[in-house]
């Protein structure tokens, strides 16, 4: 098909070397979380698994770990069932000023996270609700609810609502629309943002640093690793979240875009 | 027009659905967002916070050097980050979409923004591995003897570049695809029918046609570019602070709430202004 | 008297400005198949929607089995609806589509399956119950919608433009099968389309609708050969229209004054008063060419502008040698007629010339 192989090379040098900016760091990170020696730099002295141990060892980490889950599923849980009431009430109702209404709810997209752990740093000082996991769990559920109501928002077009129509001519009540036809519907986009919360809640830093102090979640307790300059510690324990986010980020490819392809 | 207000049905159900999520806006975001305007507003006398209507907190940055010179930095870095992801990534995101075959384009895809999820807080640690001292380039450009000593690359606003290009290189690889691949190959048929050659096809239909798309993600980088902390707190050492660094240490070292909330403010405004440019372009390129 | 489906009393709605139902009143017999034309914008849907109880209309009064159902849910009335874009279920199987009705009604799964199974049957789906919506073919869906609707039972099925996304042959070819469906389970159905020829084609009764309101409702033979208003006579098929003045009316017959010559017609039921202004409307194939005859009316001759082959017959456009303005279309024979620019003789049966009222 390609005539002149020669002619194409400039663009196969070209992805080659953004591959290569690309993989560096992740290829270092990950190849001297297997040093076996004290510093995860030239020359690789041996492969070894030490590190991981270390990991696996360490007590705050996997607690730091466990933390970051829990965050992460109860945050995500919240914003995509706060989000996908707003987007049925919006879509499916009457209601006054609906443009306010969702330039409000999804307001929170357009300010940075700095910002947003600040302003809830303050207010909790000033209330008097101490920094814990759930402050931080309440930030994230501001900072993913825009997402969510936005993806489902999205979801909820004329052709759903007639479909939505229809069950109601049969028979459905409210609650019966909602459980039998509307989620179900729905499920790719449901399920979509509910991971799109997941990895976005498992990698936030900053509102986490800002609103915990004893528990901790795990970016915020590799923060604290940092401290320690180079160590292939923390190599270890970068590998193990990259691989934990692939993993989910396949499980979604899987589960909603081949779903979605078929229908 | 009786009947007609006889059969308006109020009804309150709807805001069941809607309320949750509003008051949880209201609460979380839109009240925090006030007290930090109210508190912005506010004096610190010794380590003590006195509520008062002073713009003093404001009037610091401009009086003193380095805030305003953070936000100088803050905007320099952000506009070569921008400028250059979106050199790097648009002839990318092109061969992508027009020289790898269809089969495997989601593959090159995937792959290209792999990285993408390694955390945040490592992938600027990574960064740190491969550009310090004693790491993996300086090791291989005194090996080949290129360099007679390491080359002073991490803690610079250079490595800091860096750490944010590589970020934004996948996203802006991502939209920029996006954006070629709902082009319809017509537009490009029909160009090369009326006789425009390849390059002259690019820069007069394609270009053009992909540009909104661009916009859109360098607003983007715009945005979590200057917003970010981790990147320059990581890669950048201690010669230069960015904003993000400076309000963090005015929480962080001082508790200085009412000088971090003006600040905050300040780079808020910053990115609505750049918004409101981006947003009254793109309305041009509409109309 | 036959019993009443839908009584529709005296219906206006409007959207803002714009008036989609102008106090309409109608009454569908039970165990019909009526028809709702007319262009979009005409109210049709709004009607349908008023009286499936997805619209509760400013004013007026919806009654079906006698019962006064103005202000009652969807769910709570005798109706079911086929949506345009069927309004399947996309995650549920084929049975439980056609299921899912009774389901609401706390019928059991066992019970369910074999009514599904059973109106499966009667659409010509057996067998595909455990089959997704999108496996199937769009004249398949439409099928679902349908046993999905007639699973419940209900008196009044109603169809919202329900062949509009087939292709032209399957349209023809449902149609059919929708009459046969209505007659197999004597259920009445009301039908909306914006198609004149599927309208004739189903309905045992047309109604007519244009700007909210109803032109014209009748059988479709009596519609379309005496059309009660100019508009029905321009949408219901092709029409030609000829101004003229009444100048004298004696008994059922009168004469008419038009630019074509004084035309002596007879007009049964209508009362048309000396000096009022009508338009005579004539049907393609009732015009007469290069023959004379005791019942035929002469209307001069008339200039070949341009002829169109329609298979069965040609269609000519035709330019009055008297009066620029009258251009009528009349059929032409298959083979062997006049050529364009020739001239022809055109005359017309008596009885066959429509004289409606000029409303302007």
């Amino acid at each position: 098909m390609i005539r002149k192989p020669w002619r194409q090379l400039p663009s196969v040098l070209y992805a080659l070397a953004i591959y290569g900016f690309i993989f560096l760091p992740v290829v270092v990170l990950v190849l001297f979380s297997f040093q076996d020696g004290r510093f995860p730099i030239p020359p690789l002295k041996g492969l070894s698994l030490r590190w991981y141990e270390a990991v696996w060892n360490d007590g705050r980490l996997m607690e730091a770990l466990a933390n970051s889950i829990a965050v992460a599923v109860g945050s995500s849980l919240t914003a995509v069932l706060l989000g996908f009431l707003s987007a049925y009430g919006l879509a499916r109702f009457k209601l006054p000023a609906k443009g306010l209404q969702r330039a409000l709810l999804t307001a929170p997209l357009t300010v940075s996270y700095l910002i947003i752990g600040m302003g809830l740093l303050i207010t909790f000082n000033a209330v008097g609700i101490p920094k814990s996991l759930v402050a931080a769990g309440i930030g994230h559920v501001v900072i993913n609810m825009p997402l969510c109501f936005a993806i489902i928002y999205s979801q909820m077009g004329d052709h759903q609502a007639n479909i939505e129509r229809a069950a109601r001519d049969l028979g459905a009540r409210e609650w019966q629309v909602i459980t039998l036809v509307t989620a179900p519907m729905l499920w790719p986009a449901l399920f979509a943002s509910f991971f799109l919360s997941m990895t976005f809640s498992w990698d936030e830093f900053i509102i986490s640093f800002l609103l915990t102090r004893f528990d901790v979640t795990l970016p915020v307790e590799i923060w604290s690793l940092l401290r320690s300059g180079l160590n292939p510690k923390t190599n270890a324990v970068g590998s193990v979240v990259f691989g934990i986010s692939v993993v989910l980020v396949i499980v979604l490819e899987l589960v909603v875009f081949r779903k979605g392809r078929r229908s | 027009m009786a009947a007609t207000w006889k059969r308006k049905r109020i009804d309150l159900g709807p805001w069941a659905f809607v309320a949750p999520a509003l008051l949880w806006t209201a609460a979380f975001f839109v009240a925090p967002f006030i007290v930090m305007a109210v508190v912005s507003l506010w004096e610190r006398v010794g380590t003590d916070l006195i509520a008062s209507w002073t713009f003093a907190n404001y009037l610091k940055f401009f009086e003193r050097g380095h805030f305003l010179q953070a936000m100088v930095n803050s905007l320099e870095v952000t506009a070569i980050v921008t400028v250059t992801s979106i050199v790097l990534a648009y002839p990318f995101a092109w061969i992508i979409a027009e020289k790898v075959p269809a089969r495997w384009q989601r593959l090159a895809l995937v792959l290209a923004i792999l990285p993408f999820w390694t955390s945040y807080v490592v992938r600027s640690y990574s960064w740190l591995l491969v550009l310090a001292n004693n790491g993996i380039i300086n090791q291989a450009l005194l090996g080949i003897g290129l360099v007679d000593e390491p080359l002073d690359l991490a803690n610079s606003r250079t490595a800091t570049v860096i750490g944010f290009v590589h970020f934004f290189v996948m996203l802006l690889t991502l939209t920029i695809y996006a954006n070629l691949v709902q082009l319809s190959p017509n537009y490009r048929k029909a160009a090369a029918d009326l006789g425009a050659g390849p390059l002259r096809t690019f820069w007069h239909v394609v270009l053009p046609l992909t540009l909104p798309g661009i916009m859109v993600g360098a607003f983007l980088t715009f945005v979590l570019c200057i917003g970010d902390y981790i990147t320059p707190q990581v890669l950048g050492g201690n010669n230069e602070l960015l904003m993000p660094q400076v309000i963090m240490l005015q929480i962080g070292r001082r508790a200085d709430f009412p000088t971090a909330s003006a600040l905050a403010i300040l780079l808020m405004i910053v990115v609505t202004i750049a918004y409101l440019g981006f947003a009254r372009w793109i309305r041009l390129e509409r109309a | 008297m036959t019993d009443l489906a839908v009584d529709v009393r005296n219906v206006t709605h409007r959207y803002d400005s714009f008036t989609a139902l102008d106090g309409v009143s109608l009454t569908v017999p039970a165990g019909a198949y009526t028809v709702f034309l007319g262009p979009s914008g005409s109210g049709k849907t709004t009607l349908l929607s008023v009286i499936g109880g997805f619209l509760v209309p400013q004013s007026g009064e919806v009654l079906i089995n006698s019962q006064d159902m103005t202000d009652v849910a969807p769910a709570k009335r005798p109706t079911t609806t086929v949506f345009q874009d069927y309004a399947l279920f996309p995650h549920m199987t084929i049975g439980a589509n056609v299921g899912f009705g009774l389901r609401m009604r706390g019928i059991g799964s066992k019970e369910r399956s074999n009514r599904a199974h059973r109106m499966l049957e009667l659409v010509g789906l057996g067998g595909a119950e455990d089959k997704k919506p999108h496996e199937l073919s769009g004249g398949q869906r439409q099928r679902v919608a349908l046993a999905r609707a007639l699973a419940v039972e209900p008196s009044v099925l109603l169809l919202d433009e329900p062949l509009g996304a087939l292709d032209l042959k399957l349209r023809r070819q449902m149609q059919a099968e929708l009459k046969a469906i209505q007659r197999e389970v004597g259920t009445s159905f009301i039908h909306v389309t914006h198609d004149q020829e599927e309208a004739m084609a189903i309905g045992d009764t047309v109604v007519v609708m244009s700007q909210g309101r109803i032109e014209d409702m009748g059988t479709p033979e009596r519609v379309y050969l005496q059309p009660a208003t100019l508009f029905t006579a321009g949408f219901m098929g092709q029409s030609s229209f000829l101004k003229g003045k009444v100048l004298e009316k004696k008994g059922s017959v009168i004469d008419v004054d038009t630019p074509c010559g004084q035309l002596r017609l007879s007009a049964p039921e209508k009362r048309f008063e000396a000096g009022e202004a009508v338009v005579l409307s004539i049907r393609p194939e009732h015009f007469v060419v290069d023959r004379a005859g005791d019942d035929i009316l002469p209307l001069g001759s008339a200039t070949v502008e341009d002829l169109t082959f329609a298979g069965a017959h040609h269609l000519a456009v035709l330019k009055h040698a008297a009066n620029d303005d009258f251009r009528p279309v009349a059929q032409m024979p298959q083979s062997g007629g006049a050529l364009v620019g020739s001239t022809v003789t055109l005359g017309v049966r008596r009885g066959d010339v429509v004289v409606l009222k000029d409303q302007g």
